[in-house]
């Protein structure tokens, strides 16, 4: 099994393990992970409760990482909070890379006319302020964590659509997509399986920083304000104590702490999967 | 003689910047089942367009076919539609291309490459596309096939990968298999094994090969009838043996002399290596006449005026030369 086989996948992984930084990244992600997935089984206190005196400093036995100014937990809000932050962040991706390659592929593949047509689409989404984009579209509907991620994930695809229409359009030419071609492939299966995956590599590094961005993304738009007030999160968590960062840094810092973890996490891994995709820099 | 493949007055023009170009001009000729057919001309003479032209691959949206028919036992596959050309590409007809190294798709292992062709055609499950590409894989003696049917293409040389993709091809028992200039890229010693490959899969399944090359020496390897293409028009077409020993037009002279001889033991019957003048003229650049008159040592004035027709000189063997037309046959 050793012998026979080694995909492409198994190369790029066998990269990405000799790879410190990344490694350390992904060590990042699983700690978050795991405290995420089984944090809120163990440590049970609701992050609206108010546990104890406001402001709180830290070190209290009580309330470990102290109370913000309402007096609720803030080891509660992390503990809690953390999963919305990261679902809304890797939802808001997935949109973003399903919308990106949907057009981007379509884009490159039929060239001409559809591409003229679809590269209109992406223009009029990129010179749209992204940041205002979404807040307009967050306001006009309630803010929710739904409505959060659907207005990221649509102001945030047209760099992977461009990324994926490139690398359509490179690949298209290539001599396997007309051997695929000349054994009788349809369009759709020579875009889905012939092409689409040899441009994987790239789009997958692109989701992955997509991620960390869209989280950035929601933190920022919390701390605006424009998020679920009913669900906690880590950016909520900021945006609500902003006002008190002086009388209380702990409760802006933590979960500020917790958004920079995360998204260094998913920058390490993407800079890492980039450099274990890229064959220029494969040694052998 | 059944004829399994037949084109009809061919013609194929592409858009450019210097305005529509006739890339194929009238262009016929048929194919016998089982039988070898080799297309030869210098580069840009047409001969892979005429291959893309049958598969229905002629490159979008600036190439077109404009005039004739491709018939396969009798359904002109220039008027079928997209769908019914996705049938009988691969299952039909098949084609392998001059670039091994980069025909193969690098993300999936090879067996599953060639599964992929008998599945889309014939429907198969997974388990039985797997055993028909270990089965392909041995027929065109690819070692220890059970075992390399699961690796990538980068675990394969050159030579390899062309057995491949002769694998890919011949998967679906096409009844044509188009080859375009497959040992090109190609070291000598591995040419001499794939042309081998060719012969014997031949014999084997009684595929028809239209066998596309300006490899002199392929031609006398392979064939059994030539057509000699100059610009993108016939110019000689004839048995193997009407070609090498009695080739009637002077391009087809010239392109015989041009094989380099090896003379062993006497340096000094190192001859002198023989060359048509010139280069294919630009196809938007062609006049009135023959092609080749430019560069014709023979030419008659009448060439540069208009294109000669065919000329029949035995059966089977014709050429488009002004020279060998019924009225100028004494000066030739």
């Amino acid at each position: 099994m050793a012998e026979a086989g080694r995909s492409p996948w198994q190369e790029a992984w066998a990269v990405f393990r000799r790879n410190r930084a990344a490694l350390i990244g992904l060590a990042i992600l699983g700690v978050i992970g795991l405290v995420l997935a089984v944090g809120p089984l163990l440590y049970r206190v609701d992050p609206f409760d108010i546990v104890g005196a406001p402001m709180t400093p830290p070190g209290d036995p009580d309330v470990l990482l102290g109370t913000d100014y309402l007096g609720r937990d803030i080891l509660a809000g992390l503990v809690r909070g953390g999963r919305p932050t990261v679902l809304v962040g890797i939802c808001a991706a997935m949109i973003t890379t399903v919308i990106g390659i949907t057009i981007g592929s379509l884009s490159g593949y039929y060239g001409r006319g559809t591409d003229r047509m679809l590269g209109r689409v992406v223009e009029f989404f990129q010179v749209l302020p992204a940041l205002l984009f979404a807040m307009v579209l967050i306001t006009l509907f309630e803010p929710s964590l739904l409505t959060v991620t659907l207005a990221i994930g649509v102001v945030a695809w047209t760099g992977m659509a461009r990324l994926t229409r490139a690398e359509f359009l490179r690949i298209r030419q290539l001599d396997f997509v007309r051997s695929a071609r000349a054994i009788g492939a349809s369009n759709a299966r020579i875009i889905l399986a012939t092409i689409l995956p040899n441009a994987l590599p790239p789009i997958i590094v692109s989701a992955t920083l997509a991620t960390g961005t869209a989280i950035l993304f929601e933190a920022g738009l919390s701390f605006l304000g424009l998020t679920d007030p009913n669900v906690m999160s880590w950016g909520l968590m900021i945006g609500s104590s902003r006002n008190y960062l002086r009388e209380a840094w702990w409760a802006v810092t933590f979960p500020g702490l917790c958004i920079f973890l995360t998204v260094l996490g998913i920058s390490l891994v993407g800079d890492g999967l980039n450099d274990a995709f890229n064959p220029k820099l494969r040694q052998r | 003689m059944t004829r399994l493949l037949e084109v009809q007055d061919l013609q194929v023009e592409f858009d450019t910047w210097d305005g529509r170009v006739r890339v194929i001009e009238s262009l016929s000729f048929a194919l016998a089942a089982g039988e070898t057919l080799c297309i030869v001309g210098e580069s840009g003479c047409g001969k892979s367009m005429t291959a893309l032209a049958i598969m229905g691959l002629v490159p979008q949206p600036t190439g077109h076919i404009t005039a004739g028919s491709v018939r396969l036992a009798g359904e002109d596959l220039v008027r079928a539609s997209p769908a019914r050309m996705q049938a009988v590409r691969g299952n039909e007809i098949s084609m392998i291309f001059q670039e091994p190294m980069t025909s193969l798709n690098p993300v999936y292992p090879v067996g599953e490459q060639i599964a992929e062709a008998v599945r889309l055609h014939k429907g198969l499950d997974r388990d039985a596309a797997r055993s028909r590409a270990v089965e392909m894989l041995r027929a065109v003696h690819i070692p220890e096939p059970e075992r390399r049917v699961d690796e990538y293409p980068h675990q394969f040389s050159g030579g390899m990968r062309q057995r491949v993709m002769i694998a890919i091809a011949l998967a679906c028992e096409p009844k044509i298999l188009i080859a375009d200039e497959p040992t090109t890229a190609l070291d000598v010693t591995v040419q001499a094994q794939i042309f081998e490959l060719l012969v014997e899969l031949r014999e084997t399944r009684g595929t028809a090969i239209v066998f596309i090359t300006h490899d002199v020496g392929a031609v006398a390897e392979m064939a059994d009838r030539v057509i000699v293409m100059y610009a993108g028009r016939k110019v000689e077409e004839g048995g193997v043996e009407d070609i090498l020993e009695r080739p009637a037009h002077p391009y087809t002279r010239g392109l015989l002399a041009c094989r380099p001889t090896l003379v062993l033991g006497d340096p000094g019957a190192r001859s002198e290596l023989a060359e048509i003048p010139g280069v294919v003229p630009p196809l938007h650049q062609l006049g009135a006449g023959c092609a080749f008159a430019p560069r014709c040592a023979q030419a008659l004035q009448r060439c540069g005026v208009a294109a000669p027709p065919e000329t029949r000189l035995a059966d089977g063997h014709a050429a488009a030369c002004w020279l060998l037309a019924p009225s100028e046959g004494a000066a030739a």
